[in-house]
């Protein structure tokens, strides 16, 4: 990383360990950093370590802890207030108020469109 | 302690036996002729001592029973064995039916002779009344436990549909995206092209089973009704229609159509006929889209020219899984053949209908109806 170029990172919390990793090749591949989290407890606690974050992109049915309550969380920490975070689900009809929503499945060059409006390269 | 003599000791008892009013206790001659008679009978059957002393008691039972000889085996039995007792169906005097339970005892002299028999009867009605609504109450709660099993059933099938499925579509789209970015190779950008293509057209596949299953099992299509502008909708569909088929030719005759409805389902059900006409319609005459006001309604036709709908099609052509669909028409479209089953059902739930016109030499017309308002909508 070179002192002009800042590398955006991109939270992407989904439990599904295969699409998990696709989205972190398919955003690796365009350039972006990326930390990956299995629910939303796993992102809240990571969520210290990562620096340079532009984006969430979050699954809403998960174990552990779902998106909804992730959400409702991420929302009172200064850390994640500014962050904007996008909904990918399967299950758009339940999805929160007030957030962008990316139905499930959704192309790469989609999914690119869409970060590259949050993170420009 | 005062001495009782031996007829004050039977009156006091027959007193007793006349002042019990739970029990019918009565007393039948050797031949089955009501002899006597107690407050308990009279309130049970509903005869006074009047009017039933010296009948036969086999004006307590049902004619069949009667018919068959039922009273005089109970009086052989009670007689040979002592007593006779069962649980059976007696008729009150005025006819309804009760379910007792009766004991007839034998009575003989010390000398053996056959003076007569007692007869206790107890009404059941309530108990066995009692007892069927308790099942009837089982049956029900059964009943009901087999539909919330169904119901979290179906819930649960959605939800593999909804979620499960989509998940490895996704990364199956994800991926295949990914490598034909990369792809340099003529034959290998085919291939993922048609691997793409495939995976759209089960994308697709998935959304109508999921609204086959809200319409047909569920609670029926959500909508979600806002202010919304349906000639800018149609734009929308034309334009991704027609960069998908560059060679069809698409005309829309449409002024601004605004209402109160929601937005994707009617744009799923505008991509479902135009798509449609482009793929059934003659290549060489275009699609045309039109749109208008009607008073409280807004009126879209879709319209495509070639031959007509077959008149047997046409008769069940919103029916989902109709017979012939495996023909030419859904093959064509590369779907399950629910699309217009689909949009019927969006427009039904809108409170509008979808009228179909298809003729020789006047092509196919697919005219929807829509109010303004979508009935309870909150804006």
């Amino acid at each position: 990383m070179t002192g002009t170029s800042l590398v955006h990172t991109i939270l992407v919390v989904e439990d599904e360990e295969e699409l998990r990793e696709m989205l972190r090749d398919a955003l690796e591949l365009d350039g972006y950093s990326v930390v990956t989290a299995d629910d939303g407890r796993d992102a809240l606690e990571k969520l210290d370590s990562v620096s340079n974050l532009c984006l969430v992109i979050l699954d809403l049915l998960m174990p552990v802890m779902n998106g909804w309550e992730f959400l409702a969380r991420a929302r009172q920490l200064p850390t994640l207030a500014s962050v904007p975070v996008i909904v990918h689900t399967s299950a758009s009809d339940h999805a929160p108020s007030g957030v962008r929503v990316l139905e499930k499945p959704i192309s790469y060059e989609g999914l690119l469109t869409v970060v590259r409006e949050y993170c420009p390269t | 302690v005062t001495k009782t003599t031996q007829p004050e000791a039977e009156e006091r008892f027959r007193l007793l036996v006349e002042s019990v009013k739970d029990y019918a206790i009565f007393m039948l001659d050797p031949t089955g002729h009501v002899s006597t008679w107690n407050l308990g009978a009279e309130r049970i059957k509903g005869y006074t001592a009047n009017e039933i002393i010296g009948k036969h008691f086999s004006t307590f039972y049902p004619p069949a029973d009667v018919a068959e000889g039922k009273c005089e085996r109970e009086l052989e039995i009670a007689t040979r064995e002592g007593r006779f007792e069962e649980e059976g169906w007696r008729i009150r005097k005025d006819g309804s039916r009760m379910w007792a339970s009766v004991t007839i005892t034998a009575l003989f002299n010390p000398d053996g002779t056959l003076i007569g028999f007692a007869k206790v009867t107890r009404d059941l009605t309530e108990r066995i009344q009692t007892e069927q609504r308790l099942r009837e109450l089982a049956a029900e709660t059964a009943a009901l436990a087999e539909k919330a099993r169904i119901q979290e059933f179906q819930e649960r099938f959605l939800a593999i549909l909804g979620h499960d499925l989509r998940n490895p579509l996704a990364s199956i789209d994800m991926g295949t995206g990914l490598l034909r970015k990369r792809a340099t190779d003529p034959a290998n950008i085919r291939v993922l092209e048609r691997m793409r293509a495939s995976s759209a057209r089960m994308s697709r596949m998935i959304a109508q089973i999921l609204d086959l299953t809200r319409t047909r099992l569920g609670g029926g299509l959500e909508l979600h009704p806002d202010l919304m502008d349906l000639q800018k909708t149609i734009s929308r569909v034309v334009d991704e229609l027609g960069t998908a088929n560059p060679a069809a030719q698409l005309v829309v005759r449409c002024s601004s159509l605004s209402g109160t409805w929601d937005r994707d389902r009617l744009e799923q059900v505008f991509s479902n006929l135009v798509g449609n006409a482009i793929s059934h319609g003659d290549p060489k005459h275009p699609v045309t889209i039109e749109g208008s006001i009607e008073g409280d309604r807004v009126v879209a036709t879709v319209h495509n020219e070639g031959p007509p709908i077959p008149e047997d099609v046409q008769a069940s052509i919103f029916d989902p899984f109709r017979r012939g669909q495996r023909d030419g028409r859904s093959a064509k479209t590369g779907g399950l053949g629910l699309g217009l089953y689909i949009s019927n059902e969006i427009v039904r739930a809108h409170g509008g209908k979808i009228e179909l016109e298809s003729e020789e030499g006047r092509g196919t017309t697919f005219r929807v109806t829509l109010p303004r308002r979508t009935p309870g909508a909150t804006r």
